[in-house]
């Protein structure tokens, strides 16, 4: 065997107290920063994957990009006088999409589309019974849609395509109907911005799984929302949904520039939330760094102090014949053990706990954003590599100032000592 | 004569890799005050062992050891501690002076420990002792900044900072050269005939051996002489005085 | 003397006594800064929460159809297609209500508002909104109502007839301000344009974003209503919400709502934030510990002779093992002392650090909740980390034999 393997499995195994509070404290660090990033990654995975999977990845708005400009604006750098313009009066008519009919045949053709549906979205107050609440209308193609967002598989109760053979069918989300009480077959009440109101059936119940959808957005047929908003054969919003979900900006861009209306990716659309993420992310990863200084800070010293204390046998060992080499190797040799078994120990460890979390159940739910019923852990390969690696660089770099020191002791210096 | 130590039928079992080692057996000893004992044997006779049984840092395994009156197999832990810091100084081989204190400190802390003194004179008794031994113009220095002999004379400082009713010695003068050898052994005498301590040491160096009142010799764990002024107390094996 | 001897073997091993003191400093300061940020997020969520929630509020019977309805007394199988009615309902005797309620112990001030919903159009846009139809001194004195004006109008709702006020997260959509006129349009049908006198900012995106007020008395055109729907109250104490809601209920018979309950779920939210912060930060000091104990421990190892020399002249086992003790004591007491510093620093840190929540909240930096609670557990568990974590080692320092020691040389 490694004559320095050996000494250091040794040398380990000789203080074995305190090599296993070396382990233990590798094994506590990976495990919490193994668990931690599981919760983390997974809430980040589930939001991500459920917001691509109900929404779409790009959306192409009816707001022009290049808004005319003000008349007057034209003189204001002028000597004539100061120019101020107040309260601009917005034009009545509603934006549109021009051209959707050209804008959608490109779309079919373009690479990396696979799904397309036209929407008009417009907001309404919806009631049933005395009571009343704000909601979005939003007028689709039921099968569009379903291709884009899968809305179909999202029922709950009742079948979303009955939408296509109800007259004036509505499908609501699972919070609104609870607040509600709706069930499969009620008649509600739409209220539109010039105060006529129009009676819808409920044909499907949905749960979209990101609470603001569910708690805010109506199902309609295309034709129903256009005779809501007055606004017949126009469309709102064109969404798109790709292949590869990560590269909606780059596609956002190209639309806007092509069809010239502003565009909006995915994740412009949840920049508030994810920018919230990037921030809990930070915060605790920061902590966790804390985590790992103080534990490389306790295994440093323990090994520091322990070149110290065994100098006589470190001199020892140079007089029988060992170079400084092969010294420091067996301390090094020592870090990796203890990183190893930490590591292996503390993926352990981190599994149970990730098994636990995952059982348990929260007893509020609602208005958290995933609307989630408990945590969602992640479970995958390369964060247990991640997590385990960390653990030996842990101890191996903690480990390895004493053990270069150990290897430039002076032997006579130390005998003189006595 | 006041009997200030008694050994009865002391023996002292030790147990070394699964297997007993009997270092003492039967050891009946009385010590009165004032003596100036030698305890000598080769190495393995238990001279050590019956030392530190003497100084109470260690339990017989039968037998009783009475010191001034006290029983120590019936003391706790607690009181025997308390009794070594007020009756007993130690000296031994090597001289164990604190490094993280001067010499002057290492002296004082017995007598923090008693707490009878005030420190004003706690002070001025450890001045006094270290000044009699030499070491007046180092009190202040630390042990990194002392010789060996030196040091030893700390140590020696130290152990009779409370006025100890009996001092052990184990091989005090081991690690020192002869010249101050001579110095720690006039010294002690010195204090045996002002002060009357009672002094029992233990030793190798037969120039000191032969200048004491009492000669203990070991072999094997027991006594086999124990003479006196050319008086035997014990027999067991006949030597040369 | 056990101090003197523990101090003087701090001193003397000084690079580790710095170790053992970076330890402890890190969990504490740590532990505060988690604590402070945590507490941080739960007090500025309530008080936020509370500026625009009453603390406890009557409302109106609100009548939903039930599916077996009718199913008893009319001896049915089943029923289908229940129909709702449209029927509105009022608090009926507010203003005699509102005297009494004056006067219960802990109200401090009451009022009466009609809250409903109605669709708010300007050009081309539409927002659906909650109108609270209010009496603006009494909404000031429930919460503070001009303060949160942006141009501080007292009688801005006054100023015109069918004056509105608008949330700024509605302003923001409209792209509009004061002056600007927008229609509003509630379930019954009414139509009428409302002038913007004044833009309201609680802070809180979600509110922000689709309240407006008007008069109270515009709400019987608006709604078809001759009274309010709901009752506010403000507590002395907020935390006596649902005591005093329980109380009111007694007594009236009406539904009663508290803010506690109503936020159950985001307390919940923030409960189990706190859970896991505690989680990472007891790891640290964990670790930490270990790290003292085991410095601690290989310390007693190689001072095993001076250990048995002191015992020798005298010193005790239990009395070195309070050495020990006294040792981890004095550490803990400096580390924790060094970590109240360093939380202070990161808390200040995180109160400037230019992120923005506006997902929830309008603000810049992280909230910190500055309380002398949380620096006073911080120091105190840092210390009692610093001496359990000596623990071990002094037992094990008590446990030396001199003999033992002694004997091997």
């Amino acid at each position: 065997m490694n004559l320095s393997v050996y000494i250091g499995y040794r040398a380990l195994r000789a203080n074995y107290k305190t090599s296993l509070v070396l382990v233990a404290s590798v094994t506590m660090t990976v495990a919490v920063i193994l668990v931690m990033s599981s919760l983390l990654f997974g809430f980040r995975n589930e939001f991500i994957g459920k917001t691509v999977n109900s929404t779409a990845h790009v959306r192409i708005t009816s707001e022009e990009l290049d808004k005319y400009a003000q008349p007057a604006l034209l003189f204001s750098d002028s000597d004539a006088g100061i120019t101020e313009i107040q309260h601009i009066k917005p034009t009545q008519q509603y934006n549109k999409i021009r051209n959707s009919y050209l804008i959608m045949k490109e779309l079919e053709i373009t690479p990396g589309v696979i799904a397309i549906s036209p929407t008009l979205a417009t907001n309404v107050l919806i009631k049933y019974g005395s009571i009343i609440y704000p909601a979005s209308v939003y007028g689709m193609l039921p099968d569009s849609e379903d291709k884009m967002t899968d809305l179909y598989s999202k029922a709950i109760a009742g079948r979303v395509q009955d939408l296509k053979t109800q007259d004036k069918g509505i499908v609501v989300g699972k919070i609104i109907a609870a607040k509600l009480g709706l069930e499969l077959g009620n008649l509600v009440k739409l209220v539109v911005r010039d105060g006529s109101s129009f009676d819808f059936r409920v044909v499907a119940i949905v749960e979209t799984g990101i609470s603001s959808q569910d708690d805010s957005k109506l199902w309609v047929i295309l034709k129903d929302a256009q005779i809501l908003a007055n606004q017949y054969n126009q469309i709102t919003d064109i969404g798109v949904k790709l292949a590869d979900y990560e590269s909606a900006e780059t596609y956002a861009e190209s639309f806007a520039k092509k069809f010239g209306y502003k565009t909006e990716s995915w994740q412009i659309a949840n920049s508030n939330i994810l920018s919230l993420l990037v921030i809990i992310f930070a915060n605790i990863y920061f902590v966790l760094g804390g985590l790992l200084l103080a534990a490389a800070f306790g295994i440093y010293n323990v090994f520091s102090m322990s070149v110290i204390y065994r100098r006589r046998d470190l001199a020892i060992m140079q007089a029988l014949g060992l170079t400084n080499g092969q010294i420091s190797w067996g301390f090094f040799y020592q870090g990796i053990t203890v990183g190893i078994i930490g590591g292996i120990l503390g993926l352990l460890l981190g599994q149970l706990l990730i098994e636990y979390f995952s059982t348990l159940t929260f007893s509020q739910t609602g208005d958290n954003l995933l609307n989630a019923r408990g945590f969602v852990m992640l479970k995958a390969w390369w964060l247990y590599v991640t997590c385990f690696f960390t653990g030996i660089l842990l101890a191996v770099i903690s480990a390895s100032l004493p053990a270069y020191r150990a290897g430039t002791v002076d032997p006579v210096e130390v005998i003189r000592e006595g | 004569m006041d009997k200030i130590m008694e050994l009865q039928d002391v023996g002292k079992v030790l147990l070394a890799g699964g297997i007993d080692f009997t270092i003492l057996s039967h050891i009946n000893l009385t010590f009165y005050k004032g003596e100036y004992c030698a305890i000598v044997g080769n190495s393995g006779s238990g001279k050590s062992t019956l030392l530190y049984l003497l100084g109470a840092l260690d339990h017989p395994s039968s037998g009783k050891i009475i010191i001034d009156g006290y029983d120590l197999t019936a003391m706790s832990s607690q009181e025997l501690a308390k009794l070594r810091n007020e009756k007993i100084g130690f000296v031994f081989q090597f001289h164990y002076i604190l490094p993280e204190f001067n010499a002057l400190e290492n002296v004082i802390l017995p007598m923090m420990v008693a707490g009878k003194l005030s420190p004003k004179a706690q002070r001025e008794r450890a001045e006094t002792l270290l000044a009699t031994l030499g070491l007046a113009d180092r009190m202040q220095y630390y042990p990194s900044q002392l010789s060996g002999g030196q040091l030893q004379r700390v140590a020696i400082a130290r152990a009779l900072a409370n006025e100890p009713l009996l001092v052990l010695a184990d091989e005090p003068t081991g690690n020192l050269d002869s010249r101050n050898s001579e110095v720690v052994f006039n010294y002690f005498r010195k204090l045996n005939e002002e002060f009357g301590q009672t002094f029992i040491i233990v030793t190798h160096n037969t120039n000191f051996v032969k200048n004491c009142d009492r000669i203990i010799t070991l072999e094997d764990g027991k006594v086999i002489s124990d003479k006196m002024a050319g008086f035997c107390l014990q027999e067991g094996r006949s030597e040369n005085q | 003397m056990y101090l003197h001897v523990a101090w003087r073997q701090i001193l003397f091993r000084r690079r580790q006594s710095l170790a053992s003191i970076f330890s402890v400093a890190l969990g504490v300061g740590l532990f505060i800064m988690m604590s402070s940020m945590q507490q941080g997020f739960e007090d500025d969520f309530t008080e936020r929460v509370i500026a625009v929630t009453p603390h406890v509020q009557i409302t109106a019977e609100r009548l939903r159809p039930f599916p077996d309805m009718g199913k008893e007394q009319y001896d049915l199988t089943k029923v289908l297609h229940v129909q709702a009615f449209d029927k509105i309902e009022i608090i009926n005797g507010a203003t005699y209500l509102q005297n009494q309620l004056s006067t219960m112990e802990g109200v401090v001030a009451v009022g009466a508002n009609y809250t409903g919903q109605g669709l708010i159009s300007y050009g081309n846009r539409e927002i659906a909104a909650i109108i609270h139809g209010i009496d603006p001194e009494k909404e000031n004195q429930l919460n503070g109502f001009y303060g949160k004006l942006k141009f501080g109008g007292r009688n801005a709702l006054y100023m015109t007839s069918n004056a509105i006020v608008i949330g700024s997260g509605v302003a923001k959509t409209f792209k509009s301000s004061v002056g600007d006129t927008l229609t509003v349009v509630t379930d019954i049908g009414y139509h009428e344009l409302y002038r913007v006198v004044d833009i309201y900012q609680s802070g809180i995106t979600a509110y922000d974003n689709k309240t407006v007020f008007v008069l109270l008395k515009n709400s019987k055109a608006l709604f078809g209503v001759d009274g309010p729907n709901e009752i506010n109250l403000k507590l002395k104490d907020p935390y006596q919400a649902e005591k005093v809601a329980a109380a009111v209920a007694d007594m009236t018979g009406l539904n009663v709502k508290n803010w506690i309950a109503e936020n159950a779920n985001i307390r919940a939210e923030l409960g189990r934030r706190k859970w896991i912060n505690q989680f990472i930060v007891g790891t640290i000091f964990i670790v930490a510990a270990f790290g003292i104990a085991n410095i601690m421990t290989m310390n007693v190892m190689n001072k095993r002779r001076d250990i048995a020399i002191m015992q020798a002249f005298g010193i005790g086992a239990g009395s070195i093992g309070k050495i020990y003790l006294l040792q981890g004591f004095i550490l803990g007491l400096i580390g924790a002392f060094f970590g109240v510093i360093i939380g202070f620093g990161l808390n200040i840190g995180l109160e400037n650090i230019p992120v923005s929540f506006n997902a929830q909240l309008t603000r810049e930096g992280f909230p910190v909740a500055w309380s002398s609670r949380i620096f006073l557990e911080g120091y105190f568990m840092g210390l009692v980390i610093s001496v359990a974590a000596s623990f071990f080692p002094a037992r094990k320092a008590a446990a030396i034999l001199p003999a033992e020691v002694i004997r091997r040389g």
